[in-house]
Order: C-alpha cells, then sequence, then structure tokens
C-alpha cells in the first residue's frame, strides 16, 4: 500500500454503514473496500495481504465476525487491528482468539475519528501473505488449464492493460475525467481476471464514484498495482516479454 | 455451425469469450467497436449477438435499439458488470434476452448461450 494511503476493509451490509465511512473518511488518506461476505474480505487479504484496519459486521452470512476472525487468525496467521460492528451495545466481544472492540452500529462522527486514531497508532509496515498479485485460477479453469490461451491472455493483459493505464494517467493530467471512468471500466474485467481485488477495486471506484483531482493517489496507485503484476509475471514468464 | 457477433472492447474479455464459444463450436466474429459491428449487421447474417453496453463510437444501448429495430428475431445477450444494474434493466425493456457478467462463469457462459438459442 502507499504509505500515505491507509486502507480499511469493511465487511457490512449495511448500507448506512458504508454511506457513514464514505461520508466522514477523508478519500486522500483512506482507501475504503467494502465486502458484503466475510468470504469475500479473506479471499481479498489472501491476494493483497493485510489492511491498516479490518471491520467486521458482528452477524453477517454465511460467515460471521467471530467465524471470520477465527479463520483469519487460526489460518492465515492474521495480526493487523480489527474492530467488529454490531449493534449489540457491548463495548467488546470475546472470541477464541481474544476480545475485539465494537464499533457499535449507528455511529457518527466522533466514533470515526476514533476509528482513525487506531489507523494512526497502526503505523507497522503490513505483510502480504500471497506474494504473487495474480492468479491463474481463472483463466486455468475458463481453459481448462490451456497453457497457450493462458500464455497469450497474460500477453494481452501486459499489452492492453498498460497501453489503457497510460492512457488513463495522460487524461488525468489532462482532467479528462470521464474518459478515465470509461477507461477504469473497461479495464476492470482484465483484473479480475487475474484475480487481483485491489486493481478490481480501484477501477471500480474511478468508474463509479466522481472522478476528480482527488483521485490521484487512486491512479498512482493502480499503475502501481499493473507494475506488481507486470514485474512478477516478468520472473514466472520471461518469455511474454522477449520481443520477435 | 451458428454464428455468434461478440462486440466487446476488452481484449483479454474477447479472447476468453472467442475461446470458449469455439470450443463449444460455435462460429465467433469479433467488433471491438459499435460502428465495426453495425458493419458486420449489414454484411453478415448471426444467431446471436454478444454486446457490451459501454463501447467507444457507439453505445451497446445504441447497438442494442437498432438491433432489435432492424434485425428483431436476432436474439442479443448483454455482457456487464455487476455494477451495472439500472442500465442492465434499461437494456432488458429495449428487449435484450439475457445478461452475463464479466468476468463470466465459463459454465454460466456455456448455459445462458444455448438457453437463449434454443428459444430461437
Amino acid at each position: 500500500m502507499n504509505e500515505a494511503l491507509k486502507h480499511i476493509i469493511l465487511v457490512t451490509t449495511d448500507s448506512d454503514a458504508v454511506a457513514a465511512f464514505n461520508t466522514y473518511l477523508n478519500p486522500n488518506a483512506v482507501t475504503l473496500s467494502n465486502f458484503a461476505s466475510g468470504m469475500g474480505a479473506i479471499q481479498y487479504i489472501k491476494q493483497i495481504g493485510e489492511a491498516d484496519l479490518l471491520i467486521l459486521e458482528e452477524n453477517i452470512k454465511p460467515l460471521g465476525a467471530v467465524q471470520t476472525i477465527h479463520y483469519l487468525i487460526d489460518n492465515m496467521n492474521y495480526s493487523g487491528s480489527i474492530l467488529i460492528l454490531s449493534d449489540s451495545g457491548v463495548s467488546e466481544i470475546q472470541t477464541d482468539e481474544g476480545a475485539f472492540e465494537v464499533l457499535k452500529k449507528g455511529f457518527d462522527k466522533p466514533d470515526l475519528d476514533w476509528v482513525l486514531s487506531l489507523l494512526s497508532e497502526n503505523k507497522e509496515q503490513r505483510v502480504e501473505l500471497n506474494s504473487k498479485p495474480y492468479s491463474l485460477s481463472y483463466l486455468s479453469d475458463l481453459s481448462d488449464g490451456d497453457e497457450a490461451f493462458i500464455f497469450e491472455s497474460l500477453k494481452i493483459f501486459n499489452e492492453s492493460v498498460g497501453k489503457n493505464i497510460s492512457e488513463i494517467e495522460e487524461l488525468f493530467g489532462k482532467e479528462h475525467y470521464k474518459e478515465v471512468s470509461n477507461l477504469a471500466h473497461n479495464i476492470k474485467p482484465s483484473f479480475e481476471m487475474l484475480e487481483n481485488n485491489l486493481g478490481s477495486t480501484i477501477c471500480d471506484e474511478l468508474a463509479h464514484t466522481q472522478v476528480d483531482s482527488s483521485k490521484a493517489e487512486q491512479v498512482d496507485l493502480l499503475k502501481k498495482e499493473y507494475l506488481k503484476i507486470q514485474e512478477c509475471l516478468k520472473e514466472d514468464f520471461p518469455d511474454l516479454f522477449k520481443t520477435v | 455451425m451458428q454464428r455468434i457477433l461478440i462486440i466487446e472492447d476488452n481484449p483479454m474479455v474477447v479472447r476468453s469469450l472467442e475461446f470458449k464459444l469455439k470450443k463449444e463450436g460455435y462460429e465467433v466474429v469479433v467488433a471491438e467497436e459499435g460502428r465495426q459491428a453495425m458493419k458486420l449487421l449489414l454484411e453478415e447474417t448471426f444467431d446471436l449477438i454478444l454486446t457490451d453496453l459501454m463501447l467507444p463510437f457507439v453505445t451497446g444501448t445504441q447497438i442494442i435499439e437498432h438491433i432489435k429495430k432492424t434485425y428483431p428475431n436476432i436474439p442479443v445477450i448483454v455482457l456487464s458488470t455487476s455494477t451495472q444494474e439500472d442500465i442492465i434493466t434499461d437494456a432488458f425493456k429495449m428487449g435484450v434476452d439475457d445478461f452475463i457478467t464479466k468476468p463470466f462463469s465459463p459454465s454460466e457462459l456455456s448455459l445462458r448461450v444455448k438457453r437463449t438459442l434454443a428459444k430461437q
């Protein structure tokens, strides 16, 4: 993650909670990834590593906060800060992995200031659990493991997404924000096909929220994520980069 | 052999659709933008059209409108992202037959294509 930009993963289907986060958080300081299930967050964390703060709705289905915490800590050695979003009125919830503080539903600005203070206490660089920023599972499933198809798809990713990201940078610089949104919308499935959730999330944000000069960090982060994938592909598939 | 026209501008999505549909025995023709699609529709015949909604030059909505007016017997499946609910609803109002979310599930693609063609 970009050092200046803190990252919160919020697992909830409570649209009021998501709206409150989006209202109160400064998008230049904090990026928010929202998931409607614990499983979605687990997959995401497997790919990008720990966030600066993970907030889990207590009774979300099918995997509640307690079960998600159990999975993350026991199976993935998750060590980041976790809060539980609950309407139960208790200040903390006890699990087999310890007690976790509660953010009460219906929270307001002072409560979120407290959440943000947790972020500033949490300055340690997170260790990525999965060093690879991409996965070939989707392409492999789609093609029944056809290596030529997978290779060709990676080549297309490398060339087309690289070109589109350069265009996004250029258009952003020229304040052509509508075209930035369109291009982000166009390349989102490419990140999804390589199961890179961070790239997909950023594309989604650029495609479906107001783009203006405040999104510079996101554009930068998207490029960095692409370059991270490209670096990894260079190591894993050097033939992709051979010029004829 | 049944012929499918894919109208889509993400090359990775195009390649995946092409690979999967050819493997299932369909003949596939690709248009990467709306104008090219309009030209192909004039010159060739198709049994099914898979189209994106956000395309350069001529939008997917304009293409659907054109197809439903000019070639009402060709079924249309919309390729969408999960965040385009309003646009998908509008597309259904225009008479599209089905939609598939990108990136598509291979088995879902097969089923929806077969089902739509079988309705013909």
